[in-house]
């Protein structure tokens, strides 16, 4: 039995480094601007400097309770100051080990580990230290690297080192608008609270000013939406590539390991049999170009906000099958052997096209009811109707795309959700439910959809759309056994 | 092993559909004119939907709720407009659970929740006896298996 360890010491500050600047800031601000003596500054200031040393012995008690000890089978932990948690897992328990090394640490060699099971919370790490980069290397060599001496998996070790255009084409395809207006947001408010009102009010003229000059010809509303939209999506762009940069994956027996970032380095150690399923990744774009992204679904890669759990950033389709027998031979991509018939086409078709003709309607109705805003009403008419259009042709390629294969006990699901094509493969014994829907419609065109709820630590299901009826029963007979 | 869920189920739909269209009546009845077309119309309707349910839809779905387990999976099926099977297989169940409320309690019955990572499944309205034949079938007897990934496919990789 080894001796207990504590965490780094930096985890004092680095534990409530939020609350830290927000005090912190202001009152050297003050101090800076000072103009009497220093006692007059404390009389100032005397609350924040108590909140200030509270937050820090805080810190500190709890950076003094949260132990930790390296046993022969597990590891176990004691946290907390109120409520204290004893906790002791297995190694063999662990799903994946996560190392996150941010810039701002790296100069003093620490890191964020995180350790995961399949159990806990889908929110936090079972585990969480903020260690030396001597301390997470001991935890990994006992966690991770026996998984790399195991039997089973292929001999040696195979990586995989992607070009960064398949970064970029990766992040073209994951890229959300949402994401990069909530970071604009959180970024304009936090800055406003840190450096001042001033500074929050610059940043929201130089905005305006930008969308003004860039708004030729256009209702400044819609070039309003439009610089919101686009510059959201160029935010979340920059963040999934500098975040993914420098992507490196590599299998060494029943290990598989992950490493990304360079302004925060990551290093993730995965289980190669807790993964819970390998999913393919596509939009009608790189449908057509042939590209492919491949993602796993293994608790604890991909868990933090804004992170992907990336196996193959970008791929063609021989690249792919190539690729995957590289790093994960157990997963195999099979043909589709249950598929929608051409009956069942028109099924794809009227979700589509009935939006299509309620924008019609809607528009051309404001159209006729407000002709003073008639160009604004036909401007938005046709922006709704490009999502919709697309969609359609999404759908269309739909039909030719969903569908299940069997390959031994590897099942490979087709699906569509939105914009987007998803190709699923996942061992039968990761399956955790199967159902059959049929609608009276789908009755009347025997075809049924077909939901299938696979491991994992969030409820995650896929659905495969009218399914021709007899081949759905021939499916469950197969997946009964 | 198959069964159906009791026939007390089929009584307490019944029972809150009748209740349902009560309250929609009294409030047709309270809220609208007295005699006017929309009153009629809107109690001929409630009535002529109450039927429908309490004679046709609310037996043929209780005829649609069934279940079975067998020695790989466990099944359940529901539904009349749309139908649903739901099948979860043995190996991966986690745990069972009986839950009884307090109208369970009432009609001497069950609900058996069978849980697996990822995903869940209810059978509402079990007798005592048939949930607990039920929970005893499913109920793991030994831990979860590991995928057979390594297994049989590590060989072809050594």
């Amino acid at each position: 039995m080894r001796e207990f360890q504590r965490q780094h010491p930096v985890f004092v500050v680095h534990a409530f480094s939020k609350y830290l600047i927000l005090l912190l800031l202001p009152l050297l601000r003050s101090l800076v601007l000072l103009r009497g003596d220093v006692l007059t500054w404390v009389r100032g200031t005397w609350f924040d400097i108590l909140v200030l040393l509270a937050i820090i012995g805080a810190g500190v008690a709890q950076w003094m309770a949260t132990r930790y000890a390296l046993r022969e089978e597990g590891i176990f932990a004691v946290s907390g100051i109120l409520v204290r948690k004893e906790r002791y897992i297995p190694y063999k328990n662990l799903s994946s080990i996560a190392i996150e090394e941010p810039f701002y640490l790296r100069p003093f060699r620490i890191s964020r580990l995180r350790l995961e099971t399949d159990s806990g919370s889908a929110q936090k790490a079972d585990l969480t230290f903020l260690l030396s980069r001597g301390q997470a290397e001991e935890i990994i060599g006992c966690g991770a690297d026996r998984l790399a001496d195991l039997k089973g998996g292929p001999e040696g070790a195979r990586s995989y080192h992607p070009r960064a255009l398949y970064i970029a084409i990766l992040s073209l395809i994951t890229s959300n608008t949402l994401t990069g207006v909530l970071f604009a947001a959180t970024f304009l408010s936090q800055s406003g609270k840190v450096l001042g009102e001033q500074f929050e009010r610059l940043l929201v003229n130089s905005f305006t000013r930008i969308v003004q000059i860039l708004a030729f010809n256009i209702p400044p509303a819609a070039a309003m939406a439009a610089a919101i939209l686009l510059g959201g999506w160029a935010i979340a762009f920059l963040m999934t590539l500098i975040s993914n940069l420098r992507f490196r994956a590599q299998r060494k027996g029943r290990l598989l390991t992950v490493r990304a970032g360079i302004v925060t380095k990551k290093e993730y150690y995965l289980a190669v049999e807790r993964i819970n399923y390998v999913m393919f990744r596509q939009n009608l774009i790189t449908r057509l170009c042939g590209f492919y992204s491949a993602f796993l679904n293994c608790t604890g890669y991909g868990k933090e906000r804004n992170e992907l759990a990336v196996l193959l950033p970008a791929v063609g389709d021989e690249e792919l099958k190539r690729s995957l027998r590289l790093l994960l031979p157990e997963y195999r991509i099979s043909r589709r052997k249950y598929r929608p018939y051409l009956r069942t086409l028109s099924r794809f078709l009227i979700p589509p096209l009935t939006i299509m003709l309620v924008i019609v309607l809607f528009f051309g109705g404001l159209y006729l009811l407000f002709p003073r805003f008639g160009r604004t009403t036909l401007f938005f008419g046709l922006m709704a109707m490009l999502p919709a259009v697309w969609w359609l042709f999404v759908k269309i390629a739909a039909y030719f795309h969903v569908g299940i294969g069997i390959k031994e006990d590897i099942y490979t699901f087709r699906y569509t959700f939105a914009y987007a094509f998803f190709t699923v493969t996942v061992h039968k014994d990761k399956i955790a439910r199967v159902e059959v829907r049929q609608s009276l419609f789908q009755k009347m065109s025997q075809c049924a959809d077909v939901v299938v709820h696979t491991f994992s630590e969030k409820h995650y299901h896929l659905r495969m759309h009218n399914i021709q009826i007899d081949e759905v029963e021939a499916f469950l007979r197969i997946f009964g056994r | 092993m198959e069964g159906k869920i009791s026939k007390k189920a089929l009584a307490v739909w019944e029972l809150a559909a009748l209740l349902a269209a009560a309250v929609l009546a009294a409030a047709i009845w309270l809220l609208l004119p007295d005699g006017s077309f929309f009153w009629y119309l809107l109690l001929w309707l409630t009535g002529f939907f109450l039927v429908l349910c309490e004679f046709l839809y609310l037996p043929l779905r209780y005829e649609n709720e069934l279940y079975c387990s067998n020695e790989d999976y466990v099944e359940y099926q529901r539904g009349l407009i749309i139908f649903a099977r739901t099948r979860i297989l043995k190996r991966s169940v986690l745990y069972v659970s009986v839950v009884r409320t307090p109208l369970s309690l009432l009609l001497n019955t069950r609900t058996v929740v069978v849980c697996s990572m990822g995903a869940r499944m209810a059978i509402p309205f079990l007798p005592v006896k048939d949930a607990e034949a039920l929970l005893s079938d499913l109920t793991p007897h030994s831990p979860a298996l590991q995928p057979r990934i390594f297994d049989r496919k590590g060989r072809r990789h050594a």
